[in-house]
């Protein structure tokens, strides 16, 4: 197999729950290379989420067309049958959202919810093996006493601690590509800071290839290799971070990288 | 006259249900057309010194004295912090019309009013036929700005204000916001997690966390040589240093 | 800019057979072909024709201009029931929702004894205690029907008095009062619009229910549910009586469901 694991090529997207249609991410190419970490920044409404969306198969089927190819690991996914879609979703694809208040159902415990993929993919597992496997992958995520964690509700537990647990559910069957679309947003700048670490950790442990969503240039600078800018529904400037910060070739990414808070006063 | 403080703070503590302790003994003054920051994250009591501040909490003991008329706030949530059925021109009026006796506009008054301030925060006139959910978040956050400065105060929180907003829009509302500081000298007690945006507004920073003041003091000072060990977490993680 | 979005076709269907229903209610206060309490001996029974649309009774009377008053008696009955409940309920649910606390505790709990009986058992018993007829009807059945709107109202209240847009009223000097009525009340309209349909949609049912069993519009008045009772006498010899009463209820409630749905929707 060759090292490219994710291959989108001409992604178009278009919403038809209004009047007119609404063009949403248009003519979008992009390519992730096995065990990289790619970063997708772009404001709100450039189409970033939406484009991560479609990767992951979780697009509505009615109102929304879509346009193009996803080639995952040799697979076409778009307009790939549910049953197949199904098999790589949280087998070889795993996502993690904003929002940890929300992304985690509040009436079941932790172990439950974590182990919920492992029920789906491998239904050779008894009961005694998911245990083993989802206290592990609450231990690789660097949560304090798993075992007690597992009995737990989303509710018992901080933001932080409910990010580190999406992680883990989303790393349980050990996927190939994790798509993390802005999961520290939500989250304080101290632990903002230590899950960025820890999915660097587990990109160079188990090779996941990651694909990191964002608006803060300056966390995605610090987490990934490469960076796509995206606006507008387009991809308006790809390339090395270093290269994109020391010299962006478009003036959008330019406005990007001034806008972060420079240490000085501005002028009145 | 420069000299005196608008805000002035005594050994406060507040209690939730006599068992959290959300406010340990907080004392620090600001002056007046001062930009005091407030830095800490979620549950370290920012909200809850706000409301004291403000007068909407009941229980605490201290001393809060404010000497200013109407203070005001500003939220992080553009969403949900105007009328979502109300048009953009009521909602600045809502104010005005609050005005009673001698004070009391005419509705020319209260247009005229209005528009002068949408000029100041930058918007077109033509907003005022707006509802809120047609506007983007940063010309929310100018409304609500707006709102709050028709209420003719001189003291303003501003609690998180830009935290919700895309990153080119924040620098816009940070100048807008240091702009009407110098126009109106206005006082604002800048509540922010993030610390370039606290050094771009602030002169004076408070760091807090549990419900204390780690570090105070100057703005440069701290950002160069900070003491709390908490302090410097703060600045590795906003890639200062 | 953002383009209207799309009206769901429930929504179109809801408006059309509401607004037929409606041209029918309100030409029946006006004007029905024949008085619908005369009796003709003649017309026994006689099959639906040009002369009698839906046919006649039992008594010979014109099944159609029964129908139409009917309608219209069974539709006014209704709203009244709604208004009741719903000006009631608005009212409770704003006051406990928007200043909690014990007040809150007591009604909500008053509230939660009332709900647990159904309505229409509810009606029953105001009814044993006030007499039948029509106004006792609307009576009993609208104070059956507070707690549902109190219920609503008080929960959107929670939601919005939580709302940064409330605080920000509040420190511009705005009091309690004008908060409650102008900068909440108008936002709970969606929700409590469409709660309002199948709220009517549960009173015509209700009036339908009590009339049919005889406790509700008296003879010879007519109302959609006595009609349907005593249509059920001659369901063989006189199936369209039947039929063409249950036909109405049915478009009646049918209209208003789509109408609440296509609301919530939006």
């Amino acid at each position: 197999m060759d090292d490219i694991l994710l291959d989108i090529k001409n992604l178009n997207i278009e919403f038809h729950d209004h009047d007119a249609p609404e063009h949403v991410v248009k003519n979008v190419n992009m390519v992730l290379k096995r065990g990289e970490i790619l970063g997708i920044v772009g404001e709100s409404g450039s189409g970033k989420s939406l484009t991560a969306m479609a990767i992951a198969g979780l697009l509505r089927r009615h109102d929304i067309t879509t346009d193009g190819r996803i080639i995952f690991d040799g697979k076409e996914l778009l307009g790939a049958k549910r049953s197949e879609l199904r098999k790589i979703q949280g087998n070889d694809i795993g996502v993690i959202f904003q929002e940890p208040m929300t992304s985690l159902n509040p009436t079941k415990r932790i172990g439950w919810q974590v182990e919920e993929s492992l029920r789906i993919h491998r239904p050779e597992m008894d009961k005694a093996q998911r245990y083993r496997l989802a206290v592990e992958s609450l231990k690789s995520v660097e949560l304090d006493e798993p075992e007690r964690i597992y009995g737990k509700y989303p509710h018992e537990l901080s933001g932080g601690m409910r990010q580190r647990v999406m992680i883990a559910s989303a790393m349980i069957c050990e996927p190939k590509l994790l798509i993390a679309d802005e999961p520290t947003t939500a989250l304080d700048v101290t632990i903002q800071m230590q899950i960025v670490k820890l999915l660097q950790r587990l990109n160079r442990e188990k090779k996941t290839s990651i694909l990191f969503i964002s608006h803060d240039l300056s966390l995605v600078k610090r987490l990934c290799g490469r960076i796509l800018v995206m606006h507008d529904g387009r991809v308006v400037e790809e390339g090395a971070s270093e290269e994109i910060f020391t010299d962006p070739k478009q003036d959008y990414t330019r406005k990007l990288i001034d806008a972060i808070p420079k240490l000085e006063k501005p002028e009145i | 006259m420069e000299t005196t403080n608008i805000l002035e703070i005594n050994n406060l503590n507040v209690y939730y249900n006599k068992k959290h302790h959300v406010l340990k003994d907080i004392s620090f003054s600001m002056k007046r057309g001062e930009i005091l920051g407030l830095v800490g994250e979620s549950g370290c009591g920012k909200t809850s010194l706000a409301k004291a501040i403000l007068g909407m909490q009941s229980n605490y003991d201290g001393s809060i004295s404010l000497d200013c008329r109407n203070p005001q706030m500003v939220f992080q949530d553009p969403y949900s912090s105007l009328n979502p059925s109300k048009k953009i021109g009521w909602i600045l009026e809502e104010p005005l019309r609050m005005k009673k006796g001698t004070e009391k506009l005419t509705h020319a008054k209260r247009q005229e009013k209005v528009a002068q301030m949408l000029e100041k925060v930058g918007l077109d006139i033509k907003i005022r036929e707006h509802y809120p959910s047609e506007l983007s978040g940063g010309q929310r956050q100018r409304i609500a700005i707006a709102a709050a400065l028709l209420c003719d105060t001189g003291f303003l929180i501003a609690d998180e204000p830009v935290s919700a907003l895309d990153v080119t829009i924040q620098a816009q509302i940070i100048k807008l916001l240091l702009q009407l500081h110098k126009e109106m000298g206005l006082s604002i007690l800048f509540i922010s997690h993030d610390l370039r945006v606290v050094y771009m507004m602030c002169d004076r920073v408070m760091i807090m966390r549990d419900g204390m003041i780690l570090e105070r003091g100057c703005v440069d000072e701290i950002y160069k040589n900070p003491q709390n060990d908490y302090t410097k977490l703060l600045l590795e993680a906003a890639n200062i240093n | 800019m953002q383009t209207k979005k799309k009206h769901s076709l429930n929504l179109i269907i809801g408006l059309i057979i509401t607004c037929i229903m409606l041209f029918l209610i309100i030409l029946g206060f006006f004007y029905t072909p024949y008085d619908p309490t005369k009796m003709d001996s003649s017309a026994k029974f006689a099959a639906p024709s040009i002369k009698h649309l839906m046919g006649c009774d039992n008594f010979g009377r014109d099944i159609f201009s029964r129908v139409l008053k009917g309608m219209g008696n069974t539709f006014v009955i209704a709203l009244a029931t709604v208004v009741i409940g719903v000006v009631s309920g608005v009212l409770i649910g704003a006051v406990t929702g928007y200043f909690g606390g014990w007040l809150d505790e007591v009604v909500m709990r008053i509230n939660d004894v009332v709900f647990a009986f159904p309505s229409i058992l509810l009606a029953l018993v105001f009814i044993s205690l006030f007499g039948t007829g029509k106004y006792n009807v609307v009576l009993a059945l609208g104070i059956a029907f507070i707690p549902s709107f109190a219920r609503i109202v008080r929960g959107e209240f929670i939601k919005y008095r939580e709302m940064d847009y409330v605080k920000s009223a509040r420190l511009a000097g705005v009091s309690h009062l004008r908060i409650i009525f102008v900068h909440i009340l108008p936002n709970t309209m969606t929700v409590l619009l469409s709660s309002i349909m199948i709220g009517f949609n549960n009173a015509v049912l209700a009036e339908a229910g009590m009339s049919y069993l005889g406790i509700g519009v008296q003879p010879p008045d007519a109302s959609l549910g006595s009609m349907l009772s005593e249509a059920q006498g001659y369901l063989f010899s006189a199936p369209g009586y039947a039929v063409f009463t249950g036909l109405m209820i049915i478009l009646l409630v049918l209209g208003f469901s789509l109408l609440a749905d296509g609301l919530k929707k939006g």
